[in-house]
């Protein structure tokens, strides 16, 4: 399901409203994902807090959602602007691709929640769209 | 079994009492329809369905969607045995209606986001948590009779 050029300013359209909140949209994603599905709490043994609004929450959501930023930015190539991220989620990280849809769930009830009026279904189906080919993109260099 | 705290019970209920089926069950099914368009396979007799605005203006989808999302009352009315009352419904869907279970899924992810946009902020971790498992139970439900 690739991305039309429609998608794509569609995508970049939104990217342009939310972007200012995009570290409180992070954060409200990643400690919403941890709470709604605690299998991905594995991932995050490490911290000493894992509940939304926390200090490794809020500073991992950034991350995150810097990335987003970027893959933004790279939309017309994202398997190769995300090599190195897709390496590094590969060998190092070694996260079940099944978790990429599992956070792009809550980022996107997050946009829905912070920015109702900005996502009607035709916007909703192309950020979806995005994601798919943004987890794709990260997936590929798994084996 | 399902087992449901005294808190999660209460959050179901509230949530629940605050949907307006009238407007969520429209915009739910119509949502579904756009982000997920295979999933118009199961609509054939809804007429046009040919684009975005074609399905928000749609009469028969606003009915079904009201229709979809008035059965889960029964749920929320029957929180410990959601598997008995959903049974038929479950045999209905797979014996006569042929729907892809995996289309329940998808319909109650675009639930939540519609429940979360119409909510905002009081849709907060803790309660997403609670609807999603109870969603999750009755998606669990509708697939039991597919074999």
């Amino acid at each position: 399901m690739s991305l039309s050029d429609k998608d794509k300013a569609a995508v970049k359209a939104l990217w342009a409203k939310i972007s200012p909140k995009a570290d409180d949209i992070g954060a409200e994603a990643l400690g919403r994902m941890l709470t709604v599905y605690p299998q991905t709490k594995t991932y995050f043994a490490h911290w000493d807090d894992l509940s939304p609004g926390s200090g490794p929450v809020k500073k991992h959501g950034k991350v995150i959602m810097g990335a987003v930023a970027d893959a933004v930015s790279k939309i017309d190539d994202l398997v190769g602007g995300l090599a190195s991220l897709s390496e590094l989620h590969a060998s190092k990280l070694r996260v079940d691709p099944a978790n990429f849809k599992i956070l792009a769930h809550n980022v996107i009830v997050v946009i829905g929640m912070l920015f109702p009026g900005d996502f009607p279904p035709e916007v909703h189906m192309s950020v979806d769209k995005f994601f798919q080919n943004l987890a794709l993109a990260l997936s590929e260099k798994y084996r | 079994m399902v087992e449901w705290s005294d808190s999660e019970r209460n959050t179901i209920a509230s949530v629940w009492g605050k949907i307006n089926v009238d407007e969520i069950g429209p915009q739910t099914l119509a949502r579904v329809l756009i982000v997920y368009p295979w999933t118009q396979r199961y609509f054939g007799s809804f007429g046009n369905l040919s684009s975005a605005s074609a399905i928000l203006g749609n009469p028969k989808v606003a009915n079904h969607g009201k229709t979809v999302l008035n059965a889960l009352d029964k749920a929320v009315k029957n929180l410990d045995g959601i598997k008995g009352t959903y049974s038929e419904l479950s045999q209905l869907h797979c014996d006569k209606l042929n729907v892809d279970p995996d289309n329940f899924r998808l319909l109650a992810d675009c639930l939540t986001i519609v429940v979360a946009t119409a909510f905002g902020s009081a849709f907060n971790p803790a309660v997403q948590a609670t609807w999603q498992k109870f969603l999750s139970v009755v998606v669990a439900a509708l697939s039991s009779r597919y074999f």
